[in-house]
């Protein structure tokens, strides 16, 4: 069986809440099982912000999940919080602009944010480029499902721009990937 | 259909338009707005009518009007709202006026925490009118159950006459899962049983058929009847005469009977099961993957799960779990359903509860854990 | 020869009501506006909570709905709206409308349904044993009053008209003639209407302030100013200035109407324009 507990932590307004959608939407088109929870409440409009997914080849029993196998943090405070849950085998991709901590085997260093506000030229893709650079580290889930689930969620005239802010995630996971070892050099 | 990503209370909203429900009386709580807020926008567009009432009391009032006019009605609320709803609750039931009342359960007492779940009102749902009645209450566990079971409770309250209700939790309601929902055919949906060619002058409102459910003109239909509150006889009139009154309380408690016959209680991998697992909702969820887990490890345990919780399916109930020595029931209270599982099963079985309070949902560890109370007591070996 | 006879359920009789008190008038002048209004009841339901007023509508043979305390407003509206073809008519007293259902009453006349509320306003609980109500005048005695109300009441016709009925009027048992007029021309109203009734509860209200019996508090309704008022502005120039006026001088008629769009309107509800005036 295969099951990654992905949790996406920031502030409210970032967007977790639809990335976690956009991931489960492309998900499903990969033909896995999904449930997804989000913070919610006053959390989800400013503060402390989160959004977990879960992905399976199988069922799901059990939607919710204590500790997460796989981290996005976008800022320290939720390194903070959910980085010392996480073992010896999980994953965590952390902004490298607000998250200090050095590049490891298991942990993944990206300027996202900065990638989303110079190359994109709109920082509230952040979220997008996150996805893109998540749908690579954990697979099963196929470049093209995240570009159309992103193009099929988002707002409108935001359509293109998410299709391109994904496809980036995911180039700089790939790099970032084939050189692990020099990732920080790379990364940030 | 195709699979979709789908949350819990949309799935609801959803489920009562696949129905037929027409009709939404609500107040804004959370964590159950998402249900008025789709149907705000779904039932418009289907003829049905949404409307914002001022309170919870006058949100089954609503409802209860619209379904004697003939409509299929429903509202949803939370715990605190829930409470201003028994009185109405009461009413739709010793009226027999068929309606849908969902209960998306937060931590409580009082105002609690508004935002997490728990599954605190399990005996309100039975107990909180005042008075005796039988109730008719429905715990999904999934987005796609909460689609189905809303179908069934509006099936259950046209067919008997009577309120259901439907509880989950935060966590289910705002969950999402990719799910397929499949619109029941006609043959699935049942109505209230009608009076065709009765000649409205000896029409009597209140008397029942052989399932002992009187048929039920809408108020239009050129059947002059009254409904009211008070013990009423077969025409529907008030009356203070003990015999009547004794008659009427037995066949509301009796047509309710074949409920736990509709939608039995699920028996996961309990058939070789040495311990059972007794949870509902979400928290039945996290009994089977802890029952995964205990069978991965060579013990033997299963999960019995109701999917009604009121009226109490006993026989099966008693025939499943009575030759148990240890049972752990599951629930997100201080210990509620556990009281029926110890008043239905005979002695020789312990009961043992986990309990979860503070808003977080149990987790696969803690039932694990009251699994193993039982072999640090030396109940059993396990 | 009371042209409503046939509209009462004879196996209802004989009703709750006490000798002398002021309801049966109010009944009888409604059913007999019904008589004439409709060619049969078959559009017609009354809805009512709980209280001796509202008992009445068990006695008129309609679509009926005795409801819960104050709420009978609440199941009107979910009526209304379901079958807006129906005339629907709402029973309520000072205590059911004006205290525990209040919030009913007020967001009622805000959405301006097209429902008409009469509401037998005998300023006490009477059901219940005669106890402080809503709309009990000041210094009057009640079994919850022993010294004395210390309280302002309500004038339910300001708050109506200020909630947004469109149609706010104000009638007396005393004068089921103005009574028949004001509730004829409250269910012809497209919106909201609501008829404020002036009746009295001999057994408790006029025992516990020893005002005599039933044709004595009903002749005292003759000290109301006999002036038909046209607008409640007139009202606080009539009334009395202070003290315990067990009569205040309170303005009888049509007192507030405009043209609004109904609820059903707004909602583009299918079949409402079939609603029998």
């Amino acid at each position: 069986m295969w099951k990654k507990e992905i949790r996406l932590a920031g502030s409210g307004g970032q967007g977790l809440g639809f990335a976690a959608m956009v991931l489960a939407d492309a998900a499903i088109k990969a033909g896995l099982h999904v449930s997804t929870l989000q913070s919610y409440g006053p959390e989800a409009r400013g503060g402390a912000s989160r959004s977990d997914v879960t992905l399976s080849d199988e069922d799901i029993a059990n939607p919710w999940f204590s500790k997460p196998s796989v981290l996005l943090a976008l800022n320290e405070k939720a390194w903070i919080k959910y980085g010392p849950q996480l073992g010896e085998e999980d994953w965590v991709l952390v902004d490298s602009d607000w998250v200090n901590i050095p590049a490891g085997r298991t942990i993944f260093r990206l300027p996202l944010e900065r990638i989303a506000k110079t190359e994109l030229r709109e920082k509230l893709t952040t979220n997008m480029v996150a996805v893109g650079a998540l749908g690579a580290l954990v697979g099963h889930i196929p470049l093209s499902a995240l570009m159309e689930a992103a193009r099929f969620r988002a707002p409108k005239g935001f359509g293109g721009i998410n299709q391109d802010a994904v496809k980036r995630g995911w180039e700089l996971m790939e790099d970032l990937r084939g050189g692990v070892k020099d990732a920080n050099a790379r990364g940030a | 259909m195709a699979i979709e990503l789908v949350s819990g209370n949309e799935a609801c909203a959803r489920g009562a338009i696949a129905a037929g429900c027409n009709f939404f009386g609500g107040y804004p709580i959370s964590p159950s707005s998402e249900i008025a807020e789709t149907l705000a926008k779904l039932l418009p567009e289907r003829q049905g009518i949404f409307i914002q009432m001022e309170d919870e009391m006058a949100s089954v009032g609503s409802v209860l009007g619209a379904s004697l006019g003939g409509a299929k009605a429903m509202t949803a609320t939370s715990g605190p709202g829930f409470t201003l709803m028994q009185e109405h609750l009461g009413y739709a039931t010793l009226a027999e006026i068929p309606c849908v009342v969902v209960d998306v359960m937060r931590v409580g007492p009082s105002t609690g925490v508004p935002t997490a779940p728990s599954q605190g009102d399990v005996m309100q749902a039975r107990w909180g009118s005042h008075g005796d009645r039988e109730v008719a209450v429905l715990a999904p566990a999934s987005v796609k159950e909460i689609y189905d079971m809303t179908v069934n409770a509006f099936n259950i309250a046209e067919r008997l006459r009577t309120p259901v209700v439907l509880m989950f939790d935060e966590v289910l309601a705002h969950m999402r899962e990719g799910v397929e929902l499949f619109q029941p055919s006609v043959e699935e949906l049942w109505s209230r049983p009608r009076p065709v060619d009765h000649p409205s002058s000896t029409f009597q409102p209140y008397s029942p058929n052989s399932e002992g459910v009187a048929l039920m003109p809408n108020f239009g239909d050129g059947y002059h009847f009254h409904v009211t509150g008070l013990m009423h006889n077969e025409k529907g009139f008030p009356t203070t005469h003990p015999e009547t009154i004794r008659q009427l309380m037995a066949r509301l408690k009796r047509k309710m009977e074949p409920l736990p016959l509709w939608l039995p209680a699920e028996h996961y991998r309990l058939k070789d099961a040495e311990v059972a697992v007794v949870a509902y909702g979400i928290t039945a969820r996290v009994a089977k993957e802890a029952v995964d887990r205990l069978r991965d490890q060579g013990i033997l345990a299963g999960v019995y799960r109701p999917r009604i919780l009121w009226p109490v399916g006993r026989s099966d109930l008693i025939e499943t779990l009575g030759k148990f020595q240890s049972i752990v029931v599951a629930e997100m209270n201080q210990g509620q359903w556990v009281e029926v599982v110890e008043r239905y099963l005979p002695n020789s079985v312990r009961v043992l509860l986990q309990s979860k309070l503070g808003g977080e949902p149990m987790t696969t560890e803690e039932i694990l854990d009251g699994c193993r109370e039982f072999v640090k007591k030396g109940v059993r070996a396990l | 020869m009371n042209p409503g006879k046939e509209l009462l359920r004879q196996e209802m009789m004989p009703h709750i009501l006490c000798p002398g008190c002021g309801h049966g008038i109010v009944l009888n002048t409604l059913v007999r506006v019904l008589a004439t209004r409709f060619s049969s009841m078959d559009q017609v339901a009354l809805v009512a909570g709980i209280g001796c007023s509202s008992r009445i509508v068990g006695y008129i043979d309609a679509y009926t709905l005795h409801t819960t305390h104050g709420r009978a407003l609440s199941f009107a509206t979910g009526l209304k709206l379901s079958r807006p073809e129906l005339t629907v008519i709402v029973i309520t007293g000072d205590g059911d409308g004006l205290g525990i259902g209040g919030n009913h009453l007020i967001h009622a006349a805000r959405r301006n349904l097209d429902l008409t509320c009469i509401l037998f306003n005998n300023e006490t609980y009477g059901m219940t044993g005669g106890q402080l109500a809503p709309t009990t005048v000041p210094h009057a005695f009640t079994t919850t009053t022993p010294y004395g109300n210390k309280e302002p009441s309500f004038d339910a016709a300001a708050l109506l008209k200020a909630c947004g009925a469109t149609f706010v009027a104000r009638g007396q048992a005393y004068r089921p003639d103005l009574l028949e007029e004001l509730l004829n021309r409250a269910i012809a109203h497209r919106g909201f209407s609501f008829v404020d009734v002036m009746t009295d509860c001999t057994e408790y209200f006029g025992r516990k302030n020893a005002l005599g019996g039933g044709s004595d508090l009903l002749f005292s309704q003759t000290r109301a100013d006999e002036e038909i008022a046209r607008d409640l502005d007139e009202w606080p120039r009539l009334r009395h200035p202070d003290g315990f006026p067990l009569r205040e001088i309170l303005p009888m008629g049509v007192l507030h109407e405009v043209s609004r769009p109904t609820l059903e309107e707004m909602m583009g509800l299918a079949g409402y324009e079939a609603r029998e005036e």
